[in-house]
């Protein structure tokens, strides 16, 4: 039986405003053995979970306790991510809506700007973050099959920097998510990274290590790739564990 | 038949034997690795599948080795196949799986998302005799919670 890790809560720390977060009591009950999808292996799990829509998901993880549970493992909310990639959107356009065939999705709180960018889903979080070009950003992470939702701190607004791109992964070894903001001076053309680790519960400036010169920074940026190594927090030269900032801004709409 | 034709014995976990052409058998991964790895002795032991579970198997496997079956029979077969009850179709999920035959094990994935989709959860907890464990309070935050999440 392959071993399952809890995704780490989001809401460790502090309890954000109106937020609610159900935190399952794990393993509770052990009704109906003989036919609970809790007893099959993780593999078959997701060989059903992946047949179903998000709204299934809903309905699914409404079920029991356990049921509850298992959407919460990381080996299968990683294979969710298909799923809520192609469903979830913050746009409010009707007519859009309608030509992406998209659901509209609610967030359950209130965004502190008008202006916002999903990021791809890690592990079926998703990450709101925004505004671009501005000097000041809001982010947030969301687990909507959980319903956990962190408003994350915000980061040091410094003079003259606005935000141009912005990421989001996982870092299996340290076991942390960690977003990740790309700010340029508006005129000196010099800029850095800062990201934040859920672990830590704060933002740092990335070590630069590779492209310490502004014109490398400046390469980067207009080639639209900025690439971190999200476990020690430093640039890389490295493709792997790489943000494609613009990518991720293709997914950029208005709530 | 042909001279070639070779036999094998399965036994299942409560000791009853079931005698298969090997050529139908080794839709079982498991089985077909066993046999060419060449460690088939007389019997090969089932651990994880039941007698009833084993004859459902065998009974998918003959209908899908017969020759000149149309594909709008197999289609009806297949469809009657999957109508049982829960506690039957997790048994065909343990067996495939222990068996690994992907075709088995994936045709009852479907038939247990089929069965989980378009329902509500109160649905869904009657169709798999699952019970409710919520609390009044955790069934009202999950309510608002999909209210919020679909329009």
């Amino acid at each position: 039986m392959a071993k399952k890790t809890k995704i780490p809560p989001l809401m460790n720390a502090v309890k954000d405003e109106k937020n609610t977060a159900i935190t399952p009591s794990s393993s509770s009950s052990s009704h109906q053995r003989e036919t609970n999808l809790i007893d099959l292996t993780i593999d078959v799990q997701i060989n059903i979970l992946t047949r179903l829509s998000m709204k299934s998901l809903f309905q699914f993880r409404s079920v029991c306790k356990s049921w509850r549970t298992l959407l919460l493992t990381r080996e299968i909310a990683v294979h969710l991510d298909q799923v809520s990639d192609k469903i979830y959107t913050l746009t409010t356009n009707a007519d859009e809506l309608w030509l992406r065939g998209l659901r509209r999705f609610k967030i359950p709180i209130e965004l502190q700007s008008l202006e916002f960018m999903l990021l791809e889903p890690v592990n079926g979080i998703i990450c709101i973050i925004g505004p671009v070009s501005s000097h000041v950003t809001f982010a947030y992470l969301w687990n909507p099959l959980t319903n956990e939702f962190k408003h994350l701190p915000k980061p040091n607004v410094q003079m003259g920097y606005v935000a141009v791109g912005f990421g989001f992964g996982f870092a299996p070894k340290s076991n942390d998510y960690k977003v990740v903001r790309v700010v340029q001076h508006e005129r000196k053309f010099d800029s850095h990274a800062e990201v934040y680790s859920l672990n830590r519960g704060s933002w740092r400036r990335v070590k630069d290590d590779s492209c310490s010169s502004s014109s490398a920074w400046m390469n980067r940026i207009l080639q639209g790739v900025v690439t971190v190594d999200l476990e020690n927090e430093v640039t890389t030269e490295e493709e792997r564990m790489s943000f494609d900032h613009k990518n991720h801004q293709a997914d950029h709409r208005y709530v | 038949m042909s001279s070639s034709t070779k036999f094998l014995t399965l036994k299942t976990c409560d000791d009853k034997k079931f005698v298969l052409d090997e050529a139908i058998a080794v839709r079982s991964q498991t089985i077909k690795n066993m046999v060419e790895d060449d460690c088939v002795s007389n019997v090969i032991p089932l651990p994880n599948v039941n007698s009833k579970t084993m004859t459902k198997v065998i009974e998918y496997w003959k209908k899908h080795s017969e020759e000149g079956v149309s594909k709008d029979v197999l289609m009806d077969f297949d469809k009657a196949f999957v109508k049982v009850h829960h506690s039957i179709l997790h048994a065909l999920i343990l067996a495939a799986n222990f068996l690994n035959d992907k075709e088995i094990l994936d045709m009852m994935c479907q038939e247990v998302a089929d069965r989980i989709k378009g329902k509500t959860p109160e649905e869904i907890r009657k169709e798999f005799d699952i019970k409710n464990d919520f609390t009044p309070e955790e069934e009202e935050e999950i309510r608002k919670e999909n209210a919020w999440a679909f329009e």
